[in-house]
């Protein structure tokens, strides 16, 4: 799954949009099994041995059902092992992020992300967070919540100057959705 | 129903020999193109199957997102972009737990098209299928089933060429059959030609020439001894006739010859006397007879024996013949008597020159085997002539028989004596009109 792919001709902002509409008698894919998803498809040029997973403190995938679903998702994944950290993101400094390789935003507010994301730029850490916004202020993906379906958006942008490689078939599957629409 | 079996023909050799060539040639061709066409399909089998494997792992991978993220649209269109390149019918894609998740199936376009998919179904019952996600991570499972076009392709291929190879198997079985139809039936050809023209012409000399064809070859040979054997019995036949005419021809000659002097008989005398009175009474002209007869040939006989009366009586005929000319004619009537016919005679003088020279050819000594010898030989001679004193061959000779013995009657021995129709009759004596001296 580790593609090569040319990142520098994507160098151009496009926020595309993948459509994960719920079809009939299938339930939409939980938010759990999404975030994992991303993750088991991006690859790290130097990774550690255990994936950081930093998800905001108090979130839904922080804990209870949510927690336990994307704990479940990850170990599903092949070759990998990522593990789970709750934290406190709103307001945190990108050094004291050091140590996670993915961050979840979640429903953290888009004041307290818009500057983690300048430094976090140019840096190999999967940004994930709510919203269109986030990927126009430099977050990787971004999930967007149209009623019962959540469409993932790459920024191919900030994937090519993160240094991370994201399988093709993933962004193409974010570009068939601006394609098609 | 007899009518038919007389109107069917038995068929050429060119007919069979092409039936028989286009009977091989289909058994050869049919089979070859059966065994050819079975590997080729399964060949073609063994490709289908891993093409469409690689489809089903190219789809697997690509459409790995799609199904990871539950985007059946996605995976839609995936399958459609490839679905008609890659010659799918239908695609099914399951989920982790083996359920359908997504089928897609390209609509049937006519008849053909859906007898395409029954054979590629019956030609890879088991869909060639791949897993999607890594092998420690299957999230579900690909199959698919091909449209079997390129099998239909393949077999329309094969009919065609099938087709082709067999019109041209046709034309050049058509052309070949010709050729060694000619071959054979050339040669049978020429024999009976030749047979028709010998029966025609009876020439048993000519022969049938080699053929080419091993066993009419032998035919020929057998035919030409056959006319070799003909040509033999033709020739001894040939030769036995003229055996048998020559012996004829003998044996005629002998009937009318005197088999002591070679002179003609009476018979030949009677023949040629008839012939010579016809030319006679035809031209108006004149012939003569002279009747001779030995005057002492009985005394010889007596006292020398028979074979010196033998003897005299051959001399006597070769002096007679040489003393006539080549157009007269003699013959010895039996005992001593003999006849000369003169012609033709222009002039009433020649029998005198005749008489003439016969007196002298018996004017000379005679030499008898058993010692004797004679001065020289007496003979009595009658003359008549046509028509002056006879008009039939019959009185011809009695005229010149009558005048023969009134020479003889004559005191002189060797007389000779002219007919007399006044006072000669055949066997009466006369004084002769004319005596000469011997």
């Amino acid at each position: 799954m580790t593609h090569r792919f040319p990142f520098a001709a994507l160098t151009l902002f496009a926020v595309l949009g993948v459509n994960v509409r719920a079809q009939q008698g299938e339930a939409v894919r939980p938010l759990p099994e999404l975030v994992a998803g991303i993750v088991h498809y991006t690859r790290w040029p130097d990774p550690p041995a255990t994936l950081r997973l930093c998800v905001e403190a108090g979130d839904e995938l922080a804990d209870g059902d949510g927690a336990r679903q994307l704990f479940e998702a990850l170990a599903l994944l092949p070759e990998r092992r990522v593990s789970t950290v709750a934290r406190r993101i709103a307001g945190a400094t990108a050094a004291s992020l050091q140590d996670c390789q993915a961050i979840y935003f979640g429903q953290v507010s888009s004041a307290s992300w818009r500057y983690l994301l300048q430094e976090l730029a140019n840096q190999p850490v999967l940004t994930i967070g709510p919203g269109e916004d986030f990927c126009s202020w430099g977050g990787v993906f971004c999930l967007e919540r149209a009623g019962a379906s959540v469409r993932i958006k790459a920024n191919l942008d900030a994937v090519a100057r993160s240094g991370l490689r994201v399988n093709p078939q993933l962004l193409r599957l974010t570009q068939r959705g601006k394609v098609a629409r | 129903m007899t009518d038919r079996r007389v109107m069917s023909v038995a068929p050429s050799v060119a007919s069979r020999v092409r039936r028989a060539q286009w009977r091989v040639a289909l058994f050869a061709s049919t089979g070859l193109a059966l065994t050819l066409s079975i590997a080729g399909l399964a060949v073609l089998r063994g490709h289908e199957q891993s093409s469409m494997h690689l489809v089903a792992s190219s789809l697997a991978i690509a459409g790995e997102p799609a199904l990871r993220f539950g985007d059946r649209a996605a995976m839609q269109e995936l399958i459609d972009q490839v679905a008609g390149p890659a010659r799918l019918a239908e695609v099914i894609v399951q989920n982790r737990s083996g359920a359908p998740w997504l089928r897609a199936e390209r609509p049937v376009d006519g008849t053909v098209d859906a007898w395409a998919r029954r054979l590629a179904r019956a030609l890879l019952p088991d869909a060639p299928s791949a897993e999607i996600g890594g092998p420690h991570d299957s999230i579900g499972r690909i199959a698919l089933r091909s449209n079997g076009q390129t099998l239909t392709q393949y077999l329309q291929w094969a009919a065609l060429c099938l087709a082709v190879s067999a019109a041209a198997t046709a034309l050049f079985v058509r052309w070949h059959a010709r050729r060694l139809a000619r071959w054979i039936t050339g040669p049978i050809e020429a024999l009976a030609s030749l047979t028709r023209e010998v029966r025609t012409s009876r020439d048993f000399a000519r022969r049938a020439a080699p053929a080419a064809v091993g066993e009419i070859d032998a035919l020929a040979d057998d035919f030409n001894a056959l006319l070799s054997e003909l040509q033999a019995q033709q020739a001894l036949i040939e030769a036995r006739h003229t055996d048998l005419r020559r012996a004829n021809e003998s044996l005629w000659s002998l009937s009318r010859h005197d088999t002591l002097t070679g002179l003609p008989n009476r018979a030949y005398l009677g023949e040629r006397l008839a012939r010579v009175l016809e030319e006679c009474r035809r031209h108006g002209s004149r012939a003569g007879l002279v009747f001779a007869d030995s005057d002492r040939f009985k005394q010889i006989n007596d006292r020398y024996g028979h074979a010196a009366g033998d003897a005299l009586l051959i001399e006597l005929a070769s002096r007679l013949r040489s003393s006539v000319r080549e157009s007269d004619f003699i013959a010895r009537l039996g005992g001593d008597e003999f006849v000369i016919v003169l012609t033709p005679m222009r002039h009433p003088q020649e029998i005198d020159v005749l008489i003439e020279r016969v007196r002298g050819s018996l004017n000379r000594p005679v030499r008898l085997p058993g010692g004797g010898e004679l001065e020289s030989i007496s003979m009595s001679l009658g003359v008549a002539v046509y028509p002056d004193h006879a008009d039939t061959i019959d009185d011809l000779i009695r005229a010149a028989d009558a005048a023969m013995y009134r020479a003889k009657e004559s005191p002189q021995r060797g007389a000779t004596a002219t007919f007399l129709p006044s006072g000669d009759a055949p066997g009466a004596p006369h004084r002769p009109s004319r005596e000469t001296l011997p």
